[in-house]
């Protein structure tokens, strides 16, 4: 992993570090010369992020425009935040902020630790056929289309459903679990850690394959038990891992696509599952509003750019790994 | 069938005008994107058919030079058919009229008309074997309705009613008990008045009626999570003694739940009344002239193609008495044959083949079209008794007090209601579930109408007065 700067590992960079001083042309073209196969590798990864991430953001210009497909994004009047405007005066703007922000942050607590767990505890595993059923049956759900998953969620919460059926088996009153807007974010988180608990793990066991197996001898040696093996060693090894991702998911605290969430919610639910971008959604098919979808987007992206950069900082103090 | 070009329809449409169409398509499940990057990048064909809705109105695909005036080609005389249905039908003339151009009496789309009248396509079902195996008469007030209900809950032990709200199978378009108090579920036209259903005093007795069902365990615990093919799936299942349904999905459900119980029957039944004598004035209905959905446009690229004059003229030929048979029924001896009795026969080559699995309504658009613009019979499909059961039996209430289909709004009216009804809309399909399975206390109905008031309603009211007054003023 490159953009891994902890201070661990920086003495690899030691070598380029030391030609700080020359001209940053100059550097380039020496590291060119010496590197070339490196830069034409890199060359699509460039290529696809000018085109398809920097290209589009002149649309973004589109939130500030009252915008409409026959005149484009050179011909539309511009409004000034006319389109913020529309969107915070909503009755329903702080409800759909507070619902994304939710769901995430449970996403997080929830959907963010118990990978790293389930792959401290498949890195025990010795025998390597188990170890590989598991995790075979882990990413299986990870594959599943999300109107697929939607539609078992559907089914399985409703009043004759197999939840409502464990509940009246332990004496509780079977009734349809998606209808009741205090538990919507329990099936949507829950649902989530079901369908990516597999796949999310694969790059902490990664992570913990790099982990030097040295470290552990030593750690035998000095007569430390499995518990403290992996609260010395493993632990330790995969921390910049988990910062790292960390800092990434928190910078897509406001961001929660629509597709599950209108295959599960209802209006009964609106008060706890309503986001922003289902939102959005609807208010796009009533009337087709681009630059109001532009502009709640562009909105979006600036809190998740200014976590990103918070949680970065924090995240630089606190444990010396970081993103930049 | 890969194309429409296959079709026997445009095969003899080629054969009688000398016009060739080819067609092209949208990616399935793209029709939207697909339709907004053709205006973006002014790729456009020369005919939409039933596009998407243009945004800020259909008129602002005029004035974005997209779509193309009719009104000079008809004044010029080219569309002789179009003009003689608008000034000289016999039965709907003055409704057709009205009904095919905007509150400046300007033309520019071409509508599905429906000179032989589209009934009504939605409303309420009981299973009649239920009636019969528990004594019970159909039910015509809302007081039979719920000792109906009851009975079923406890004979059958099942909770009855299947009901759905936003959807063209629910209360938003059937008006299925909303039309029993006189309100409904969106804006209704009281005798000309423009009046917002879900503030009104009725909705409120409706409320109050569907918490008491629910509470009571007579309405279907799931109706706020079903989805269509859910909804369907569970009347079929046998649970469910009572519904607001399409025609179109009754054939299917008919077959399904025969498939479980060989007595599985069902019949439409009237909107019950809530009290004596009293007149049911909304229930699912079509305006002769269809609304969107049902709707062609020429684009400025006839102009540009110089095709313009001949494209009128074709179209037009779709409006004749032949063109819109042809439409209708597809050729004469190729899908169709008349009886000596003047009545006529579809013989289309394995039309009933039930042992391919194949319906009418599967093999149907390699013979004749349906959602174009044409002058239709809308009888000429193939129907089971119960459709036309449910037909005559709704088509028994009035609905006069349905809004008109053909309301126009200037670009900035649009603009403006969209933007304060978007709000009142999830408030509304928020709060109307939360009274009826109990979240929220029916005391608070007063405040519900306060905050609906208070998101700008009595603006959007006047808008919608407005433009129901211009409508109505569309005159010669």
């Amino acid at each position: 992993m490159a953009f891994l700067n902890s201070k661990s590992s920086s003495y690899q960079f030691q070598t380029v570090n030391a030609n700080l001083k020359e001209p940053w042309l100059k550097k380039v073209s020496i590291d060119w010369k010496k590197y070339w196969p490196l830069y034409l590798m890199a060359l699509p990864a460039i290529l696809f992020y000018l085109v398809w991430l920097y290209g589009p953001m002149w649309g973004s210009l589109i939130a500030f425009q009252d915008f409409s497909i026959r005149h484009g994004f050179l011909g539309s009047p511009f409004v000034g935040l006319d389109n913020f405007v529309k969107f915070f005066e909503s009755p329903f703007a702080f409800r759909v902020i507070r619902n994304t922000v939710m769901i995430n942050f449970w996403n997080l607590v929830f959907g963010f630790t118990l990978p790293i767990i389930f792959a401290l505890l498949l890195n025990e595993i010795r025998n390597k056929y188990f170890k590989r059923v598991v995790q075979t049956i882990t990413y299986m759900p990870y594959f599943i289309a999300v109107i697929v998953v939607a539609g078992l969620l559907v089914n399985f919460t409703s009043s004759d459903g197999i939840f409502s059926d464990i509940i009246e088996f332990f004496g509780g009153t079977p009734s349809n679990l998606l209808a009741q807007p205090e538990l919507f974010r329990t099936i949507f988180v829950g649902s989530e850690i079901w369908q990516f608990l597999g796949w999310n793990s694969i790059i902490f066991l990664a992570a913990l394959a790099a982990v030097n197996t040295e470290l552990y001898e030593a750690a035998i040696i000095d007569g430390a038990g499995k518990l403290k093996q992996i609260y010395h060693v493993t632990i330790p090894g995969i921390m910049p891992t988990i910062v790292i991702l960390l800092i990434l998911q928190v910078g897509s605290i406001m961001s929660l696509g629509f597709e599950k969430i209108i295959l599960l919610y209802n209006p009964l639910t609106y008060e706890t599952g309503d986001v922003i971008s289902s939102f959005v959604f609807r208010r796009g098919i009533e009337n087709a509003e681009f630059g109001f979808s532009a502009a709640v987007g562009f909105f979006n992206s600036a809190v998740n750019f200014a976590m990103v950069i918070i949680a970065n900082r924090i995240s630089a103090k606190l444990t010396e790994t970081s993103l930049w | 069938m890969e194309g429409l070009h296959e079709s026997y329809f445009f095969k003899e449409l080629e054969a009688r005008t000398g016009v060739r169409t080819e067609f092209v398509y949208p990616p399935v499940g793209e029709a939207e994107a697909n339709f907004t990057m053709r205006i973006a990048a002014h790729d456009l064909p020369h005919i939409f058919v039933t596009p998407p809705p243009y945004p800020g109105g259909e008129w602002q695909g005029v004035v974005d030079e997209i779509y193309l005036e009719l009104t000079p080609y008809y004044e010029r005389g080219l569309m002789p058919n179009f003009s003689w249905m608008r000034n000289n039908h016999h039965l709907f003339a003055e409704e057709i009229y009205r009904d095919t151009m905007d509150d400046e009496g300007r033309i520019f789309f071409w509508p599905k008309v429906d000179v032989v009248p589209s009934h009504p396509w939605s409303g309420l079902w009981v299973r009649t074997d239920w009636l019969e195996d528990l004594g019970l008469e159909m039910p015509e007030t809302i007081d039979d309705w719920t000792h109906m209900l009851r009975t079923m809950r406890d004979e059958k032990d099942v909770a009855p009613l299947a009901i759905n709200i936003p959807l063209w199978y629910g209360v938003a378009y059937n008006y299925m008990f909303v039309s029993s108090f006189e309100a409904g579920y969106d804006w209704i036209n009281k005798d000309g008045e423009v009046v917002f259903g879900p503030t009104l005093p009725g909705y409120r007795q409706w409320l109050e009626l569907m918490n008491k069902w629910h509470a009571e365990g007579l309405i279907d615990p799931d109706f706020p999570a079903r989805d269509f093919a859910g909804y369907n799936a569970h009347i079929a299942g046998g649970n469910i003694g009572a519904f607001g349904l399409a025609y179109g999905e009754i054939g299917p459900i008919l077959t399904a739940g025969r498939a479980i119980d060989p007595d599985f029957s069902a019949e439409a039944v009237v909107m019950p009344t809530s009290y004596a004598g009293q007149v049911i004035r909304l229930r699912q209905n079509n305006a002769i002239v269809r609304g969107r959905g049902n709707r062609e446009y020429f684009t400025t690229r006839l102009v540009d193609d110089g095709l313009d004059d001949i494209a009128v003229v074709w179209k037009d030929y779709w409006y004749s008495q032949d063109g819109g048979d042809l439409a209708s029924y597809g050729p004469e001896g190729v899908s169709f044959r008349w009886l000596p009795d003047g009545e006529y026969e579809w013989i289309f080559p394995r039309l009933f083949d039930e042992a391919e699995g194949l319906d009418f309504w599967t093999i149907m658009p390699q013979f004749k079209v349906h959602n174009m613009g044409y002058l239709r019979d809308s009888t000429a499909y193939v129907f089971r008794p119960e459709v036309f059961q449910a037909i005559d039996t709704w088509a028994t209430q009035s609905a006069d007090w349905v809004m008109p289909d053909h309301l126009a709004f200037t670009p900035e009216e649009e603009e403006e209601l969209a933007g304060i009804m978007i709000d009142i809309y999830t408030y509304r399909d928020e709060m109307t579930l939360r009274f009826i399975v109990g979240d929220e206390p029916i005391t608070n109905f007063d405040d519900f109408v306060s905050t609906i008031e208070g998101m700008g309603l009595a603006r959007a009211m006047e808008i919608m007065n407005a433009s129901l007054d211009r409508y109505l003023a569309r005159g010669r």
